[in-house]
């Protein structure tokens, strides 16, 4: 039978063409299929790591406002204590009241409030030093204490930078790019505020060849941002909580 | 003559895996569609010769026609935001199921005549 085995050829001839293509076809969506299945089992494998990294942040920024919530408890606990040391004892004479307040503002236990001066030094951000030394041009702890020394000569009674008491016992070092004061770290811009008269304070350190000049005019070398000291009829200025060194409060 | 072109499916396959074509991955489901209608057409066409009326131009006519229309359903589809792609997979899903009916039922009552005659 010629004819049909003419027919069963051409049968087979176009099924096997056609199964080739289809074969191609499926073998190429198969490839397809893998390379998406491959970048999307890559995803997770990277998801870990971010996700683990926000998992620290999250948890980061819990125990942060944790910590500034006891921070505030903590200044709220130290103002009442530092209200309880102004309530000297009322059984008291009042001589010895008047004696006792008074060392206590002289070592910077008590928080004073009064007329005085307050003034913000900063680092030079305008220029920047091409030729000259950087150190020039930044605030360093030996330009704090000039400027504090001179306050005090200037009959302040009370300092305090950036909110932190300039007691007898206060040192102000340089911590690297920060100053520590009160054994707390304290940055750029120092905001100082004194008590005290404030004209003898203005006249002391804004004189001719005085602390401001010295740190301020490019003639004496540095650089400093210093605005000129405002008078204020009412400053407050917080009282010591710290350690003084050797005992304890 | 029937592992001839099952042997032609693997050697497809194989050609498919051994060079390295790759259709790019946003055609990726215009390809699916046009296996599916490339599958209904191969199994229209086993049903056509057990059925004893096959037709060889018909066939391929048929097999590059029906896989290039459902590609190009699927492309007119994507473009106009209508899942056309969603009617191209019920109509070839229902012939495929309706051929693969068929030819079980074809086989089932060959194996029954030829149990009678012999």
């Amino acid at each position: 039978m010629p004819i049909k085995t003419d027919k069963r050829l051409r049968l087979t001839v176009s099924l096997t063409m056609i199964s080739v293509i289809l074969g191609l076809m499926l073998s190429m969506q198969y490839k397809n299929m893998r390379v998406t299945a491959e970048s999307q089992a890559k995803l997770p494998q990277i998801d870990p790591k971010a996700q683990y990294t926000a998992e620290q942040l999250g948890r980061i920024k819990d125990e942060n406002q944790g910590l500034e919530e006891s921070i505030e408890k903590l200044n709220k606990e130290l103002h009442s204590l530092e209200k309880l040391a102004g309530n000297v004892d009322q059984n008291l004479a009042p001589e010895i009241r008047d004696e006792l307040t008074k060392y206590k503002i002289m070592s910077g236990l008590l928080a004073v409030k009064g007329p005085g001066i307050t003034f913000t030094v900063d680092d030079n951000k305008k220029d920047t030093p091409t030729d000259k030394d950087v150190l020039l041009y930044i605030t360093h702890d030996s330009d704090l204490r000039m400027l504090v020394n001179e306050l005090f000569i200037a009959g302040a009674e009370a300092v305090s930078i950036n909110g932190q008491r300039i007691t007898t016992t206060t040192g102000i070092i340089c911590i690297g790019t920060v100053v520590k004061i009160n054994n707390q770290r304290v940055a750029t811009p120092f905001v100082l505020n004194a008590i005290g008269d404030p004209k003898n304070m203005i006249n002391a350190l804004e004189t001719r060849g005085g602390v401001i000049e010295l740190l301020t005019r490019p003639e004496n070398g540095r650089y400093l941002t210093i605005t000129p000291p405002k008078q204020s009829p009412s400053i407050t200025i917080p009282g010591y909580a710290g350690d003084f060194n050797g005992m304890k409060k | 003559m029937i592992w001839i072109p099952v042997i032609g499916l693997v050697l497809g396959v194989l050609l498919g895996f051994s060079f390295n074509l790759y259709i790019p991955l946003q055609y990726s489901s215009y390809l699916s569609i046009a296996i599916l209608a490339a599958l209904d057409t191969v199994f229209g066409g086993i049903r056509a010769s057990l059925e004893k009326h096959f037709d060889s131009s018909v066939f391929i006519s048929g097999f590059f026609f029906n896989t290039l229309l459902a590609a190009l359903l699927a492309f007119i589809g994507v473009q106009l935001g209508v899942d056309l792609y969603l009617a191209a997979v019920f109509a070839f899903g229902v012939r495929l199921f309706n051929n693969l009916a068929s030819i079980r039922r074809l086989i089932v009552n060959r194996s029954r005549h030829s149990e009678k005659n012999s």
